[in-house]
């Protein structure tokens, strides 16, 4: 093999592919073993296949952006870096910053040809930055988890009411985060619209399985909101911006 | 605890490793190939900017998530990453469409299924655009699509806001209300939010309390 320094160089593939081959392997394990025990504790078959399917509809739309950020970030680079750090535990909000804070540490940027020690040292960046609170899972899961199942098995209504807070904190966030630049206009403007839209659409869907009966939107009310929403956003931001 | 769930924390602790293992090769494997290693000044000048602001994130998503996903799903979805924008809503929208709750084995189950079918859909899709990054680029990089995927993240978070208001109302409706209100009013909270989050996760669990302990929820 070539050993002159490329950012698509075929050994950063190979790197690359087969850590991705590793964590499907793992999500095909992990799925095998739930829904085997799914099955065990009486989910009926017909139920399972349709939380696959409604989860995999849910994922496509996520997916696609995150798709788009392994472009976005191939330009500076290549595409093994990206493809490995978005698939395996990356996250598209953290990669492009971190990629760029790197870059321009090191007196260079992400619009430059990166040299080989460079693209290195942004590696070796974005490997030590993402992977460090990862360490805590092994660690402290089963602790954490353990705690929490006494509190339900103590008073399992209040054990219900304290993982529901954690859900509605995690929720709160996430719209504050999507409401905070309303007041700014433009694109702050535009999330803000979009979420509204997002939550109108399963408004709607609410109503029509409760007075309709169509209990098939169970599965499916989430990501028809979401893909909704996202449509939205082309003409809100057509008008807003 | 289950056979099943002792199980997934036992097979999760070594998956962890190994693929540990496989993200550190990248770097090594791409440092010895190259002779390309960073000298340690090159490097400390590039962590100082990333590493400490991800490790307070990677500490407080750690806590956050863990009790959300339960073991399978906390296991696999922080090794698949993405996990605010994508792999906690596709288990609150499976538990929730599968009326579970979790910290229970049958939320267990449902949310790794969501999250191990949510990875396998992400991995496919990532694959798709590197075969077909030279067609798929112009319709992806085209500016009159790119609102609908810079809003990924609200467009998720408006449907489940609706989703999860309809269990506890009386929790969640101020909690949103009020956590939205300080958002706009300081909107710089939204570069601090995964510390935001806990802090926001204790009042809520404190006003349930108490409201708990009134008898009105």
């Amino acid at each position: 093999m070539d050993r002159t320094f490329s950012v698509n160089h075929p050994l950063l593939f190979l790197l690359a592919g087969i850590a991705v081959l590793v964590v499907a392997v793992q999500s095909a394990v992990f799925l095998r073993k739930a829904w085997k025990r799914a099955l065990e504790i009486g989910f009926p078959k017909e139920r399972l296949k349709k939380i696959a399917v409604s989860s995999a509809v849910f994922s496509i739309a996520p997916a696609i952006a995150v798709g788009i950020g392994v472009i976005t970030l191939s330009g500076a680079l290549g595409l093994p870096l990206p493809w490995l750090r978005l698939s395996v535990v990356g996250a598209i909000m953290y990669e492009l910053s971190a990629a760029e804070t790197a870059a321009t540490a090191l007196g260079t940027s992400l619009s430059a040809t990166l040299s080989a020690t460079e693209f290195s040292t942004i590696a070796w960046t974005m490997t030590v930055g993402i992977t460090t609170g990862l360490f805590l899972i092994p660690v402290f899961c089963e602790r954490t988890l353990n705690g929490i199942s006494k509190i339900g098995m103590k008073d399992k209504k209040w054990g219900e009411h304290f993982t529901n807070g954690l859900f509605f904190a995690l929720i709160a966030t996430f719209v504050g985060n999507g409401v905070a630049d309303v007041t700014k206009g433009g694109a702050g403007l535009v999330s803000a619209l979009v979420l509204v839209v997002s939550a109108v659409v399963m408004g709607i869907c609410g109503l029509l399985r409760n007075k309709l009966g169509w209990k098939w939107l169970n599965d499916y009310a989430v990501p028809l909101s979401m893909i909704v929403a996202m449509i939205a956003a082309i003409p809100l931001t057509a008008w807003v911006c | 605890m289950s056979d099943y769930t002792k199980g997934i924390h036992r097979s999760g602790r070594r998956w962890f490793v190994f693929v540990y293992l496989f993200i550190y090769l990248f770097p090594i494997a791409t440092s010895v190939y190259f002779d390309a290693w960073p000298t340690w000044r090159e490097f400390l000048a590039a962590a100082i900017g990333v590493v400490p602001l991800y490790w307070a994130v990677g500490i407080v998503e750690a806590f956050s998530y863990m009790p959300m996903l339960g073991a399978g799903g906390s296991y696999l979805g922080f090794i698949t990453g993405n996990m605010s924008n994508m792999k906690v809503p596709v288990a609150l929208n499976a538990m929730e469409s599968a009326g579970v709750r979790q910290g229970t084995e049958e939320g267990d189950v449902i949310s790794t299924i969501a999250i191990a079918i949510s990875s396998l859909v992400t991995l496919a899709v990532i694959v798709v655009f590197i075969v077909l990054m030279v067609p798929l680029s112009p319709v992806f990089s085209n500016p009159a699509l790119r609102p609908a995927f810079d809003n990924v993240v609200p467009a998720l978070f408006g449907g489940l806001m609706i989703a999860f208001m309809a269990r506890t109302p009386k929790v969640a409706t101020p909690v949103i209300v009020l956590t939205a209100a300080a958002f706009i009013a300081v909107p710089a909270l939204k570069s601090v939010y995964p510390i935001v989050l806990p802090i926001i996760a204790v009042a809520t669990i404190f006003y349930s309390r108490m409201l708990y302990k009134k008898g009105k929820i």
